[in-house]
C-alpha cells in the first residue's frame, strides 16, 4: 500500500494488534449512525462529514485530534480520499480507507478450522465476513471443494479455492438466508457445480436445484482420496427448508439453527409459535442423536463478532445443550420464550428472502443497502454485547 | 434569475457535492440550480451539506427516472446573498 492508503485487511490488522488510530468518518451523520467499523471492540471514530470540510476545513482542521494517527473512512472511498489529501496538506498524519464501507462490507477473513491430525485428508475453513457477523464454510477433500453459504463476493470464494488447488464441486445454503443476499446460486452456476436448499411452503427456489442425494449424504470424491461424507440432516424451526451439514460425522454447520451463545430466531415468517415449536423440536430431537462433542459451526455469530479477532467462532453441542431456553419443559414454552425475546426484524429481511428464493442478479448498491447494519438472524442476543439498533 | 442545470450522473459522492459547490459560486444570489445525480447516497449528503452551507439553501428534493430507467436523483438548490 502506499503511505496515503490503506486496505481494510491492514486496517483490521492494526485494531486487532491495538495500535493507536483514530477513524475519522466523514459520511453523513444519519449513515454514520447507521453502520460503523467494529463490533465489540469499536476502535475510536469520530464522524466529520466530507462536506463540511468543503467549506469550512480552516475551522474544522485546528479542532482535529494530533497526536494520532488518522484513517479516514466513507462510503466507497472517493470522499474520505479527498478528506486525507486536505489533512495531509496541513501537516496531519492521516491515510485513506481504500474502498470505504463497501470494501469493509465485502471483507472475507477465512480462518482454518482444527480437525485431528488423523483428519487431515480434508480442510474446513470458516468464512468470516468481519462486518456483518456471517459465517461461510469452504470445505476441501483431495481437490474438490463445497461451499456452504457463500456471501455475493463469489469472486473471493473461487479466487480461494483455486489457491487451495481445488474445485467447487457442491454449494449449499443452509436455508434461505433473510440476513444476506446469498452467492449460491450465482456461485454454482459460475463453476458448473450442483446447488443445494431445502425447499418448503410450496415455494420452490427459482433455478436449478440439487436434489437431496438418496441416503440424504453428499459424498465429496476427488483424486485418491477417501471420500468424505457430508450428511445433510432437515432442521425446520429458525426456517422450514433449513438443513444443517455434518461434515464426516462430527463438525456440525448449523446454519442459523444452533449459535454459539443462542438459537436462530423462528419468526422470519408469520408463523413464530409453530416454527419456535418446530425449533424445539429439531434441537432436541432431530439433533438428539448427535454426542456432545459435535462440534457446531454456526452461519453466524449471535453478538456482533470483534473485529479482526481470528479465532475460529464456534461451540459444542454440549454447550448449546445447556442454553436456559432449552431446559424449558416442552416445545410450547420453549416458542413462547423464545418469542418473548425477539425484537422486530430489519425491514430488508422479507425482500432479501424474496430475492434468495428467486437468486437474480442485483445491483450491489441494493444489497449494500438491504445488508446495512449488524446481523439480527439471532432470537436472543449474545451474553456478552447486545446488538444495538445501529 | 435563472435556473440551471448540473448533470452529475454516474458520478459517487464527493463528485456531486465538490462541482455543486464550483457551480453554485459562479451564480448569483437567488439563482436556482437543479443538480441531477444517480448517486442514492447524495440524498443525505445533500441535506446535510445544506444544514451548514453558506452557499446555497435546498428548497426540494425528488426521485424521477431518465430517458434510460435510470434513477435520478434531484436536489433544488438556491445561491444564498
Ligand atoms: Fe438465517
Amino acid at each position: 500500500m502506499s503511505d496515503d492508503g490503506i486496505d481494510v485487511t491492514e486496517l483490521l490488522a492494526a485494531i486487532d494488534a491495538g495500535e493507536r488510530l483514530l477513524l475519522l468518518d466523514v459520511r453523513n451523520e444519519r449513515d454514520f449512525a447507521a453502520w460503523r467499523i467494529g463490533g465489540r471492540r469499536e476502535p475510536d471514530a469520530l464522524n466529520v462529514p466530507y462536506f463540511r470540510f468543503l467549506e469550512e476545513a480552516d475551522a474544522i482542521v485546528p479542532r482535529l485530534p494530533r497526536g494520532v494517527p488518522l484513517v479516514t473512512v466513507c462510503a466507497h472511498g472517493g470522499s474520505s480520499a479527498l478528506v486525507s489529501a486536505l489533512l495531509r496538506e496541513h501537516g496531519i498524519v492521516a491515510r485513506n480507507l481504500v474502498g470505504g464501507m463497501a470494501a469493509y462490507g465485502a471483507h472475507l477473513s477465512p480462518v482454518r478450522v482444527p480437525t485431528p491430525v488423523a483428519e487431515r485428508r480434508f480442510e474446513i475453513w470458516q468464512v468470516q465476513r468481519v462486518a456483518r457477523g456471517c459465517l461461510s464454510y469452504v470445505v476441501v477433500s483431495g481437490g474438490a471443494a463445497v461451499v456452504v453459504d457463500p456471501s455475493r463476493h463469489v469472486e473471493r470464494y473461487e479466487a480461494f479455492v483455486a489457491a487451495r488447488n481445488a474445485r467447487i464441486e457442491l454449494v449449499i445454503d443452509t436455508h434461505v438466508h433473510a440476513d444476506h443476499v446469498s452467492g449460491g446460486a450465482t456461485l454454482a452456476a459460475r463453476n458448473r457445480a450442483a446447488y443445494f436448499v431445502g425447499v418448503a411452503d410450496g415455494w420452490p427456489i427459482g433455478g436449478a436445484v440439487a436434489a437431496l442425494p438418496a441416503g440424504g449424504s453428499f459424498w465429496l470424491r476427488r483424486d485418491d482420496a477417501p471420500p468424505l461424507e457430508l450428511r445433510m440432516i432437515a432442521t425446520p424451526g429458525h426456517t422450514p427448508e433449513g438443513h444443517a451439514v455434518l461434515v464426516a460425522g462430527r463438525w456440525l454447520l448449523s446454519g442459523d439453527t444452533l449459535l454459539v451463545d443462542g438459537v436462530g430466531r423462528p419468526d422470519l415468517g408469520a408463523h413464530a409459535l409453530e416454527w419456535g415449536r418446530d425449533l424445539y423440536r429439531t434441537i432436541t430431537q432431530r439433533l438428539a442423536w448427535l454426542p456432545d462433542e459435535t462440534v457446531v459451526l454456526p452461519a453466524h455469530t449471535a453478538a456482533p463478532p470483534d473485529v479482526g479477532a481470528h479465532d475460529v467462532i464456534a461451540t459444542s453441542l454440549g454447550e448449546v445443550r445447556g442454553l436456559p431456553e432449552l431446559t424449558l419443559p416442552s416445545a410450547d414454552t420453549f416458542a413462547r420464550a423464545i418469542a418473548a425475546l425477539v425484537g422486530p426484524a430489519p425491514e430488508a429481511y422479507a425482500q432479501i428472502v424474496v430475492r434468495n428464493r428467486d437468486p437474480e442478479p442485483i445491483p450491489p448498491e441494493l444489497a449494500d443497502e438491504w445488508e446495512l447494519g449488524p446481523n439480527q438472524c439471532a432470537a436472543r442476543p449474545g451474553a456478552a454485547a447486545a446488538p444495538e439498533t445501529r | 434569475m435563472s435556473t440551471s442545470i448540473l448533470d452529475v450522473r454516474g458520478t459517487k459522492c464527493p463528485v456531486p457535492i465538490v462541482k455543486a459547490k464550483q457551480a453554485l459560486d459562479k451564480l448569483a444570489a437567488g439563482d436556482v440550480l437543479e443538480v441531477h445525480a444517480t448517486d442514492g447516497g447524495s440524498v443525505e449528503d445533500f441535506k446535510g451539506w445544506a444544514a451548514t452551507s453558506r452557499l446555497a439553501t435546498l428548497d426540494a428534493q425528488r426521485v424521477e427516472q431518465d430517458g434510460t430507467g435510470a434513477t435520478v436523483y434531484v436536489h433544488v438548490l438556491t445561491r444564498k446573498p
